[in-house]
């Protein structure tokens, strides 16, 4: 056993089911003791599937997640066949099965958003960056493909002005035809934290939200707060 | 313009209509809609010029001073129509446009769910697309596997399984025609005999259940 790897087991030598956590979340799942990061995948995939928008990468939270299931890959193979460590096994197995559909599930719903409206993504500065490096690559594959596809079905027998797959006609200045999602959609959100008074409404109205309030809210008013972690959609 | 658009509109009646599965491809609607857009085009074309010359026209007569009040207000009044047909053929090119856009993207997406559900074109699927489908289809393969692939741009995992939360992680299923014999990781090979019933890990089992050679007896996974 390799002697610096001691988060795999505890003190009786028993390897320890722990393999997937850093370290466990308090009672009220408070941000400041640090959530597992099962806790912080599965809030990931909440926040990435019910927001309007597609959310900032996780990119350290996937690398650590892709990490942990590979180590504990390694582990469940160790124990094949030892009769006495069949139960962790298993349990090891079935942890393994969640941790991989939650990661999945993550990168799926940013791939659904992707498809919905690549166009706008890779023209907006902002929202590229949210990407990470091989969501853009697939962006602007699935773009081109799409886009060349339009064009030798539909947009290459139009007349001349309307041959655009951007704009509905020449001589019109925005890009209609790109799909950009609906921010003002209202959603199911926590308050995880403290966030005082929010503007919320045009007159300048506030809401307040504090720690362990669940609410329906529009989308725009918790925009930054579910990007800094301070809130999370349900 | 309901009335101008309403055979272009059957195309999305009729992908609504398939619900989910990709119907033939209607290469006669497709076709007549864009002529229709070419020849409204044409219109606009023709209106415009007529207009820009009955105003050159009247230029002209304004200038050797010649008073003849009633042709030009003549000369207006068709002006006028002619500005309200250009704006209605103008909208209906764009409806038109609309409607073709909105109808291949339809497709295209049925195409994806294939790629996602079945991983390749099958023949009963195949038959039903137009060669641009084709084409949209393999260049679409081709970019979900550069994302899914161990290159560069790629993260490695593939996406289309692990579809659904697991319960439990072996499943038990029936083989439902004969596939050979499969060494699955957790015992020998295992001989897949139409009819007989096997313990496997849910895994391995999604891919078999999804080609349609395994059943699922228990609804666990």
């Amino acid at each position: 056993m390799d002697p610096n790897d001691s988060s795999q087991r505890d003190q009786s030598g028993q390897p320890s089911t722990s393999g997937m956590h850093h370290e466990y979340a308090t009672q009220d799942g408070s941000l400041d003791m640090g959530c597992s990061d099962f806790e912080l995948l599965k809030r990931a995939l909440l926040n990435e599937r019910m927001a309007p928008e597609i959310l900032q990468y996780k990119e350290e939270l996937v690398e650590r997640v892709k990490a942990g299931l590979k180590r504990q890959e390694t582990e469940i193979d160790a124990m094949e066949g030892q009769r006495d460590y069949e139960l962790v096994r298993q349990v090891l197995s079935y942890e393994q099965d969640r941790v991989r559909f939650l990661l999945k599930a993550y990168l799926r719903a940013r791939l659904e958003k992707i498809e919905q409206s690549a166009g706008s993504m890779l023209d907006t500065e902002a929202l590229r960056e949210r990407l990470s490096k091989q969501e853009r690559s697939y962006a602007s594959s699935f773009f081109v493909a799409m886009g060349r596809y339009m064009k030798s079905s539909v947009l290459n027998d139009l007349p001349p002005n309307y041959q655009s797959l951007v704009k509905r006609y020449e001589g019109e200045a925005e890009k209609r035809l790109l799909d950009t999602p609906d921010e003002a959609k209202y959603v199911f959100a926590r308050v995880l934290d403290d966030c005082g008074q929010v503007p919320d409404g045009p007159d300048g109205q506030t809401a307040e939200l504090r720690r362990g309030d669940t609410m329906a809210i529009k989308y725009t008013t918790v925009k930054a707060l579910v990007e800094a972690g301070q809130v999370c959609l349900l | 313009m309901a009335e101008l658009t309403r055979r272009a509109t059957t195309l999305i009646k009729e992908m609504i209509a398939a619900d989910g599965k990709l119907p033939p491809y209607n290469e006669e609607v497709v076709r007549q809609a864009l002529q229709q857009t070419q020849s409204y085009a044409q219109i606009i074309q023709d209106l415009i010029q007529a207009a820009q010359a009955e105003q050159e026209k009247r230029q002209r007569q304004q200038q050797q001073g010649d008073g003849s009040t009633d042709e030009a207000d003549a000369g207006n009044a068709t002006t006028a129509e002619d500005a309200g047909a250009i704006i209605v053929y103008h909208e209906t090119i764009l409806k038109l446009k609309r409607i073709l856009l909105n109808y291949m993207r339809m497709r295209a997406d049925c195409l994806i769910r294939v790629r996602w559900q079945q991983r390749m074109l099958r023949a009963e699927v195949a038959e039903n697309t137009s060669p641009a489908e084709s084409e949209f289809f393999k260049e679409y393969d081709k970019a979900l596997n550069e994302y899914m692939g161990t290159g560069e741009n790629g993260i490695g995992m593939d996406l289309t399984l692990d579809l659904t939360p697991p319960k439990d992680a072996n499943v038990r299923v029936m083989v439902l025609r004969d596939h050979g014999s499969i060494t699955f990781s957790h015992s020998a090979s295992v001989p897949l005999v139409k009819g007989s019933v096997h313990n496997l890990k849910c895994s391995e089992a999604e891919h078999l259940v999804r080609l349609g050679v395994l059943q699922v007896l228990d609804p666990n996974c």
